[in-house]
């Protein structure tokens, strides 16, 4: 929901319950003003008639009055009236042709000695009507009260909230691995200018906590290297010492192969972090075809080693302007991915189309939630690889422009880059 | 044979040494930029390793003071970095060969061997070993004289066999010189097994004696049978 748009709202649900308590209050204000006047008026009537009443010499001249008078009814009365009352009543009324509400003054006059009761009558507006007028009246008021507060605040918001969504865009295009920095206007409004000097120095933070990682992670393999170095050295010299009994040999194997593979693991993770770091910007234009086609060659041992069919599509070649060294890496993993885990006697496919290269090879679908791009999530084979050749594949992808996709369908594990030419 | 080990870490320094020791090739180490300048202008070497990470400067004006004074030494570059600028800065400015950080001794003794031929047989390119005779030119092998028809992948092997001749190589030395970094996939070194096997048999048909040993568990070794 937009800022303006709950405003909006927030404001409509105010006005309704606004009106809703408004109406009935006024209603009955406006009623009871109303009633007061009315009131007074016939009590003003009574004391004037009863003022004028000593010059009314007979009877007749009091029917004659009251048949003047719409308003005055006098009748005779045997018992006095000694209280004035006052009460509605509905009746028909000629001139409107309705049923009219009209209130009422009943009180009492003594005349010759006589008894007379007399009541005045006044006909009151319709309770509808007043309703009707007041609800409208608000309306109308609460109507232009909203328009003038939508019509404000869009304006107002515009200029406020100018800066606020100026740095929301800023935000929203700020890359933390382009290593700039987080530049908006610095904006008037105090507590934008919070805003924006918190947002400021949060990006200055992250920026930095995001380039000492990955000077670390460059560093930390880099600095691995001369000791793991060392380490395969002594053993390869261990390797020579004569007469090694069985079990020597067997332990020396052993640690061989650990340390061998943690010289792999250093390498690619060193690999991923130059990658990440971008420290592959040379471009030429490279023929897809054709690395992939070196990369096959490297693999027939492994291919043929484990009796892997492997049946290739690439007739259609593809020119990509990219590193030449990374696409060879990301074809390579691609490849190295699929005889690692096809199993003896398995399919992988290898297809060139239009601008995709399609990797496919047969194998046990993965555990539904597996992320198979992320650093060391290996399949069930753990210990097969070093479990960064599809972070770096990812990796290649993600700073060359390309598009990689995962997908499992018909016994087969696909994977599919798109060069986006 | 001479050969000069430009290196700062000792314990690497010490391993390459006990490797190379029994090689027949006489060792001088430098393990600073400093005595490595005043030693190249002393002696000749037949091949230089060269670290560019030194205490006191970069290992590549080593290899500029060589090319300045007109030197034929083979340089071999072994390096923790393996950042492509710094090896064509390397091989442009005249190495051989370049080798990154953590290596195979198996390899390096594979590219030592093969600078040494180069810059020692620049006419003909003989190999020889007991009654085999390589000749890298032509890629040719005879045992005694008479041809064995190897395919490339086993001539590789002979001659990675015959640079780290009386040492023991491990089968994933083999398996990495063979096809590179991607020895990584193979679940089993059964294919050095059977390259090693038809190698075997090739030479022994052609009539030279049997002398690929096994080591068992750890590799291969190839001597000379006294």
């Amino acid at each position: 929901m937009k800022l303006l748009t709950r405003f909006v709202r927030h404001y409509i649900i105010y006005s309704a319950i606004l009106l809703v308590i408004s109406t009935p209050i006024f209603y009955v204000v406006v009623q009871s003003l109303f009633l007061e006047e009315i009131e007074e008026e016939l009590h003003e009537h009574v004391t004037e008639f009863v003022r004028a009443a000593p010059h009314i010499k007979s009877t007749t001249d009091i029917e004659q009055y009251s048949n003047f008078n719409r308003e005055i009814t006098i009748h005779e009365v045997t018992h006095p009236i000694t209280k004035d009352s006052l009460y509605t009543i509905h009746k028909y009324d000629s001139i409107e042709g309705e049923e009219v509400p009209f209130r009422i003054l009943r009180s009492g006059l003594q005349l010759h000695g006589k008894q007379y009761e007399v009541i005045i009558q006044e006909s009151i507006f319709e309770n509808e009507d007043i309703i009707e007028a007041i609800v409208l009246a608000q309306i109308t008021l609460l109507a232009l009260l909203l328009i003038g507060l939508v019509v404000i605040n869009r304006n107002m918001s515009k200029k406020t909230w100018g800066p606020f969504y100026g740095m929301l865009e800023r935000l929203k295009s700020f890359d933390i691995r382009s290593g700039e920095v987080f530049l908006a206007a610095e904006p008037s409004i105090a507590e934008f200018r919070d805003l924006h000097n918190e947002l400021t120095s949060l990006t200055k933070r992250s920026t930095q906590a995001y380039l000492s990682q990955k000077e670390f992670t460059e560093n930390a393999a880099h600095e691995m290297q001369t000791p793991v170095a060392v380490c395969m050295s002594k053993i390869e010299v261990l390797m020579q010492s004569k007469e090694l009994s069985e079990e020597q040999a067997a332990l020396i194997s052993e640690l061989y192969d650990a340390s061998k593979r943690l010289s792999r693991l250093n390498k690619n993770l060193l690999l991923l972090a130059r990658i990440d770091n971008e420290q592959y910007p040379d471009k030429e234009t490279v023929s897809v075809k054709s690395t992939v086609q070196d990369v096959i060659t490297q693999y027939h041992d492994q291919v043929s080693q484990k009796e892997i069919t492997l049946l290739t599509q690439l007739e259609t070649d593809i020119k990509v302007a990219t590193n030449p060294t990374l696409l060879e890496v990301l074809i390579t993993n691609l490849l190295s991915n699929a005889v690692k885990y096809t199993e003896r006697g398995g399919n992988i496919k290898i297809e060139l189309r239009d601008n995709h290269i399609h990797f496919a090879n047969s194998g046990e679908p993965l555990a539904e939630s597996t992320n198979v791009f992320q650093r060391f999530k290996r399949g069930q084979l753990s210990g097969v690889g070093s479990g960064l050749g599809l972070s770096i594949a990812k990796s290649i992808c993600k700073v060359s422009g390309f598009d990689i996709a995962y997908g499992y369908a018909d016994g087969m594990h696909h994977f599919r880059v798109d060069f986006k030419r | 044979m001479k050969l000069l080990i430009v290196e700062d870490e000792m314990e690497l320094v010490k391993s390459m040494v006990s490797y190379f020791t029994p090689q027949h090739y006489t060792i001088e180490v430098a393990t600073q930029m400093d005595e490595a300048l005043e030693k190249i202008l002393m002696h000749d070497y037949d091949c230089v390793l060269l670290d560019i990470n030194l205490p006191d400067g970069s290992g590549l004006r080593v290899l500029e003071k060589l090319k300045q004074e007109g030197k034929m030494e083979g340089v071999i570059i072994i390096s923790a970095r393996n950042a492509i600028e710094d090896r064509i800065k390397g091989l442009d400015l005249g190495a051989d060969d370049y080798l990154t950080k953590p290596f195979h001794l198996a390899e390096l003794g594979a590219r030592v061997s093969a600078v040494v031929r180069r810059k020692h047989f620049a006419g003909v390119n003989l190999v020889r070993f007991e009654e085999i005779e390589i000749n890298m030119n032509a890629k040719e092998v005879t045992v005694a004289g008479e041809p064995v028809i190897l395919t490339p992948k086993e001539l590789n092997l002979l001659l990675f066999l015959l640079a780290n001749k009386n040492r023991v190589i491990s089968k994933s030395a083999i398996a990495e010189h063979l096809s590179g970094d991607e020895a990584e996939a193979f679940d089993n070194f059964d294919f050095i097994y059977a390259h090693i096997k038809n190698l075997k048999r090739k030479l022994t048909e052609a009539g030279a004696k049997d002398y690929i040993k096994t080591v068992y568990g750890l590799g291969y070794r190839m001597e000379a049978i006294d």
